[in-house]
C-alpha cells in the first residue's frame, strides 16, 4: 500500500449522481468505467461520480496534503 | 517484525504516520512480553535512547532520590492476594477475545462488573474468584407510576407567560409559571421514577490465600464475560452469558481438575444503589422460594400504585455431588461442575400462576452450555460485525484495559486496540441492551440522545426499532402535554420519556444555585427525538418508513409550530417566546432566567422539522396544501445572530448575552446531530459555529458536553477539536477498565459517552448526506490509522 491511499466501495440503492469529498484534496482516483463524471483536476477536494444501482463501486484515491480544516481561511478571506 | 510491517505500512497507507518510530516503544514491549505485567508496554523504550550512554547513569546516581516506586497492596481484595495473569500467560493460553477484551483486576461493586445481556436481561459481573456477585436486571423494572396522571394543566396562564417574557420579566415568568404548576397534582421537583435491578446474586467459595494468574475476559462474539484465576488447588474457570434466542443467562462454574465445586449461592435483593437521576418510588414486596434445584425471586414493584411485579428463576443443574439450603443459601458441594440458567419476566399484573408458568419454562430449557452459546453466538455475532473498525489494533493483541488505558495516558497519539475496544464495546453495550425498549438513561436534552446515536449509521437496527416503537408509544402523553401546557395541538415531548410515561412531569429548581429550568416550556424535544426517525429513512431508503413512521411524527410536530408561532417582530419574522437552551441562561440574566426569547436552538430544530417535512411529502407526493402553508413559516425563520466576533449566538435575540461557561452546546445542533451548518453550504454559519464550539468552557465535566463537541468538530472538518476532546474522553476517567462509561470522570456507569464516543470515531471517518460522501472529515492528526474501515450500506445509503 501507498501514503494517502483510500480504498472505498461504495453500493447505491438507486442509479443517482454523488459528489466525493476529501478535503486533503483528491490526488488521483480511478473509478470503473463511466462512473467519474468527469477527468479529475489533481488536487480538488471533490469529484463527481455516476452511480449504478445496486453494483458496488470500487474506488481507489490518493489523497493530498491540505488540511480539512483549510475551509476556515478560505471563509475569513472572503 | 511482520506486525511492525502491518502497522508502519497502515499507518503510511492513511499518510497521518508523524513517524514511524512512534511505534516502536509499543512493538518493544511485544519482543518481551512477560517483562511485568504490571508495566505498561509502551515504556519498555531502550531502542529510543537518545540521551548519552553516561548521563542516565551519572543522573541516577544521585544520593538523595526516592526508593523506587512498589506497586500498592491490592485493597481490592485484602483477603486473598491475586497477581494478575501475565501478557504471556494471556497469549499462551489464548484466553483473551480478538473482538473483547480482558481486565486483570476484579470489581469490588458491580458497577465495576463485566457485562453480558440479551436486550431483556443483562447483568453486571463482579469476577471476582470467591465472592461473586451478579447484579442481575430486566429492562421492564421500573417503579410504577400512579396512572392516570398528566402535565400540569396551566395552558390558561400561557399568554400571561408569553407575555412576561416578551417584557423581559424572564424570572418572574418561570417562577409565576411553577407556581401555577406546583398546585396541581404534579409538584415541583417531581423525579422520574427509578429503574430497579432484579436481584443480587452471591457466588461463595472456600477461600485460598492466594491466587495467580487472574483475568477476567468479555467476548464481543459470544456475550460471555469469563474470570480465570490459578491457586493451590488448580486452574479454575467461570463462565457466563446472557442468551437472545433462548432468553436465559447461563451461569457455568467448572471445577478444576481433581477438584470439586463447593459453593453458597444466593439470591437476594440488591442494596440501593447510587443513582444520578430517580426518585424514590416506592415499597417492593419480594418473596424468596428456594429450593435444592431452584431459587425463585418474586417482586412486587409498588403494591401501592399497582399490581406489576416480576419473577426470575434459577434453576441449578448439577453434574454430581450434593445440594442443600442453609436458611436462604443453597449449599452445592462435590459436584464436578454447576450451570445456573436464569430467566426473568415483568408481569403488568403480577400472579402465582404467571411464575409457575415462567419456572416450567425455565425446567424446559436443555442445561447444555455450549449449545445454547452456539445459537447465541450466531445472533450476535451477526449483529456486533455489521460495522468495524480497524486501527490497527491487533499489534497490541493481549494487552489488558487497565494496560491500554495506561498506554493511553501516556503516549502522543492514540492506543490503536483501546480506540477499537472502545468502538466495539459500543456496539456490545447497544445490542445487549436493546430489547423490547432500547437503551436509555436520564434525559432527553443530553443522554438518551448520544446513547442512540451510533445505531442509525451503525446498523444497529434492532436498538432503532426498540427506539422508534417507545417514542411513538409515548404520543397520546405528548399530545395531552401540548393541550395542557400550551393549549395546543400536536405533540410536546417531554424532558424525560421513560417506560410507559411520556407525560411531562419535571420542573425543577435548585436552592443552592438558584437555577430554575424551565423544561416544560423546552420547545424542542420532539424534534430532537424525532431525529433518528429521519436518520433511519436517510440510512436505509425505507420510503414505506419514511410515509408510515417519520412523516406522521413530524406532522404532529409541525402541528405544534403551528399554534406556538404566532408572534412576529417588525421584520415580519417569528419569535420563540418562551423560548429556552438547555439549561444555560444569558450572561446577563440571573441562573433563574432560563427562559427567554429566540434560542438558537429552538430555531434549528423547528427549521429542520419543517425542512424535512417538506421534503418528505414532496417526495412522497402528497400534502400539498400543508406544503405550502410549512414553506410560508420556513421564510418566516428568524436568522441566527453572531457576536462581534462572528461567534455563532446562542440566544438570537440582541439584548441576551452569552454565557460561555457553560457544558451544553445546544445552540449548534445545525451542525450536529443537525445537517444545516457545514462548510460548503454555510461557509460564514459554519466559522460562527466553530467559533461558538471553541469558545464554549464547560462549567461541569459531563461526558455528553465532551461528546456534543467532538461531534461538532467533526462535522466542520475541526479535527482539533475532535483530537482534543476524544483524547479527554478516554484518558480522564470518562471509560473505566471494564469499558463502561460514565457521564463524570471516575464515577458509576452512565452511558451518554458509550454511545458518544463510537458515534465521534464514525463522524470522523465518513460523513454523507443526500448527494455527498465525504472520507476522512476530521481525523485527528496523531491518530495512526488503517485505512480499511468496513463501513455499511447504511452509511452509503444516506446517498439516496
Amino acid at each position: 500500500m501507498e501514503a494517502r491511499i483510500v480504498e472505498l466501495t461504495v453500493t447505491s440503492v438507486k442509479k443517482q449522481d454523488i459528489t466525493l469529498i476529501a478535503r486533503y484534496g483528491i490526488e488521483e482516483i480511478t473509478a470503473p468505467a463511466g462512473v467519474l463524471a468527469a477527468q479529475l483536476k489533481p488536487g480538488t477536494v471533490n469529484c463527481d461520480l455516476h452511480l449504478p444501482e445496486g453494483k458496488a463501486v470500487r474506488l481507489h484515491l490518493k489523497l493530498g496534503a491540505h488540511k480539512p480544516i483549510g475551509w476556515v481561511a478560505q471563509v475569513a478571506q472572503a | 517484525m511482520k506486525r511492525r510491517d502491518f502497522l508502519t505500512k497502515g499507518t503510511l497507507a492513511a499518510g497521518l504516520a508523524r513517524s514511524p518510530g512512534l511505534l516502536k516503544p509499543l512493538l518493544a514491549s511485544e519482543t518481551s512480553p512477560a517483562k511485568s505485567s504490571q508495566t505498561p508496554p509502551q515504556t519498555a523504550k531502550a531502542s529510543e535512547e537518545i540521551r548519552s550512554h553516561e548521563f542516565p547513569r551519572r543522573a541516577q546516581g544521585d544520593k538523595f532520590l526516592p526508593k523506587a516506586p512498589a506497586f500498592a497492596e491490592s485493597y481490592l481484595s485484602p483477603e486473598v492476594r491475586i497477581s494478575p495473569m501475565p501478557l504471556a500467560e494471556r497469549l499462551r493460553r489464548g484466553v483473551v477475545p480478538r473482538r473483547g477484551f480482558c481486565s486483570k483486576i476484579p470489581g469490588t461493586t458491580v458497577s465495576e462488573g463485566l457485562t453480558s445481556g440479551n436486550g431483556h436481561m443483562n447483568i453486571e459481573v463482579t469476577c471476582d474468584p470467591y465472592s461473586e456477585q451478579i447484579l442481575f436486571h430486566h429492562e421492564s423494572l421500573l417503579m410504577p407510576w400512579k396512572r392516570p396522571f398528566e402535565a400540569a394543566k396551566v395552558a390558561d396562564i400561557f399568554p400571561q407567560v408569553r407575555q412576561m417574557v416578551m417584557d423581559g420579566r424572564y424570572q418572574e415568568a418561570i417562577e409565576f409559571a411553577f407556581r401555577e404548576m406546583d398546585k396541581g397534582p404534579v409538584k415541583v421537583n417531581t423525579w422520574p421514577h427509578p429503574t430497579v435491578p432484579a436481584f443480587m446474586m452471591h457466588l461463595d467459595s472456600p477461600k485460598t490465600a492466594s491466587v495467580k494468574d487472574y483475568l477476567r475476559t468479555v467476548d464481543f462474539e459470544t456475550s460471555e464475560v469469563k474470570v480465570y484465576w490459578t491457586d493451590e488447588h488448580g486452574n479454575w474457570m467461570r463462565e457466563t452469558f446472557a442468551s437472545r434466542p433462548d432468553n436465559v443467562v447461563v451461569q457455568l462454574l467448572t471445577a478444576a481438575q481433581g477438584q470439586q465445586i463447593k459453593a453458597r449461592i444466593a439470591v437476594e435483593k440488591p442494596a440501593a444503589r447510587m443513582r444520578m437521576f430517580g426518585g424514590a418510588g416506592g415499597t417492593s414486596e419480594v418473596q424468596q422460594d428456594y429450593t435444592a434445584d431452584r431459587l425463585i425471586y418474586k417482586c412486587r414493584l409498588d403494591p401501592s400504585v399497582d399490581n406489576s411485579g416480576y419473577a426470575g428463576v434459577v434453576r441449578v443443574v448439577r453434574n454430581g455431588g450434593s445440594a442443600r439450603m442453609d436458611g436462604d443459601t443453597l449449599v452445592v458441594e462435590d459436584a464436578s461442575s454447576v450451570i445456573l440458567l436464569t430467566r426473568i419476566e415483568w408481569f403488568a399484573e403480577y400472579s402465582e400462576g404467571k411464575v409457575e408458568a415462567l419456572r416450567q419454562a425455565v425446567e424446559q430449557l436443555s442445561p447444555d452450555y455450549d449449545a445454547i452459546l452456539e445459537r447465541h453466538r450466531k445472533v450476535q455475532s451477526e449483529a456486533f460485525n455489521r460495522v468495524t473498525v480497524d486501527f490497527g489494533g491487533a499489534s497490541q493483541y493481549g494487552l489488558s484495559t487497565e494496560e491500554l488505558l495506561a498506554n493511553q495516558r501516556s503516549r502522543p497519539d492514540y492506543s490503536p486496540a483501546l480506540l477499537e475496544k472502545i468502538f466495539q464495546m459500543g456496539r456490545y453495550w447497544f445490542i445487549y441492551t436493546s430489547g423490547k425498549y432500547p437503551t436509555m438513561v436520564a434525559e432527553v436534552n443530553a443522554n438518551i440522545n448520544l446513547q442512540i446515536a451510533p445505531g442509525p449509521q451503525g446498523d444497529l437496527r434492532e436498538g432503532m426499532d426498540a427506539y422508534f416503537n417507545w417514542m411513538e408509544s409515548l404520543a397520546p402523553d405528548f399530545r395531552v402535554n401540548a393541550k395542557n401546557i400550551f393549549g395546543m395541538r400536536g405533540t410536546h415531548y417531554s424532558l424525560w420519556p421513560d417506560k410507559g410515561v411520556g407525560v411531562a412531569f419535571h420542573y425543577s429548581t435548585a436552592a443552592s444555585t438558584g437555577e430554575i429550568w424551565p423544561h416544560p416550556y423546552w420547545l424542542t424535544a420532539g424534534g430532537w427525538c424525532c431525529r433518528p426517525f429521519w436518520d433511519h429513512y436517510l440510512t436505509t431508503g425505507d420510503v414505506d418508513f419514511l410515509r408510515n413512521r417519520v412523516v406522521p411524527a413530524l406532522k404532529e410536530l409541525a402541528l405544534f409550530y403551528e399554534d406556538f408561532l404566532t408572534v412576529t417582530g417588525k421584520d415580519g419574522n417569528y419569535i420563540f417566546v418562551p423560548s429556552f437552551s438547555p439549561e444555560n441562561n444569558p450572561a446577563n440574566t440571573s441562573p433563574s432566567a432560563m427562559l427567554v426569547i429566540n434560542a438558537t436552538m429552538d430555531i434549528t430544530v423547528c427549521r429542520e422539522v419543517l425542512t424535512n417535512l417538506i421534503a418528505a411529502c414532496e417526495l412522497l407526493g402528497t400534502d400539498a396544501d400543508s406544503v405550502a402553508k410549512w414553506k410560508a413559516m420556513l421564510a418566516k425563520m428568524p436568522p441566527y445572530l453572531m457576536e462581534p466576533d462572528g461567534t455563532l449566538k446562542e440566544w438570537a435575540w440582541p439584548p441576551l448575552k452569552e454565557r460561555y461557561s457553560h457544558r451544553h452546546i445546544s445552540h449548534l445542533y445545525g451542525a450536529w446531530p443537525g445537517d444545516e451548518i457545514d462548510p460548503d453550504r454555510t461557509p460564514q454559519l459554519a466559522l460562527a459555529a466553530m467559533l461558538a464550539d471553541r469558545k464554549r468552557v464547560p462549567e461541569r465535566l459531563a461526558a455528553h458536553g465532551r461528546c456534543h463537541r467532538a461531534l461538532v468538530g467533526a462535522r466542520l472538518k475541526d479535527c482539533y477539536m475532535v483530537d482534543t476532546e476524544l483524547r479527554q474522553l478516554i484518558e480522564q476517567g470518562y471509560v473505566a477498565a471494564t469499558l463502561r462509561c460514565s457521564h463524570d470522570p471516575w464515577a458509576f456507569p452512565m452511558p451518554d459517552a458509550q454511545g458518544g464516543i463510537p458515534t465521534i470515531m464514525m463522524e470522523m471517518l465518513l460523513y454523507s448526506r443526500p448527494g455527498i460522501i465525504e472520507v476522512l472529515p476530521a481525523l485527528p492528526p496523531t491518530l495512526v490509522v488503517r485505512s480499511r474501515e468496513c463501513w455499511p450500506v447504511p452509511s452509503l445509503g444516506s446517498t439516496n
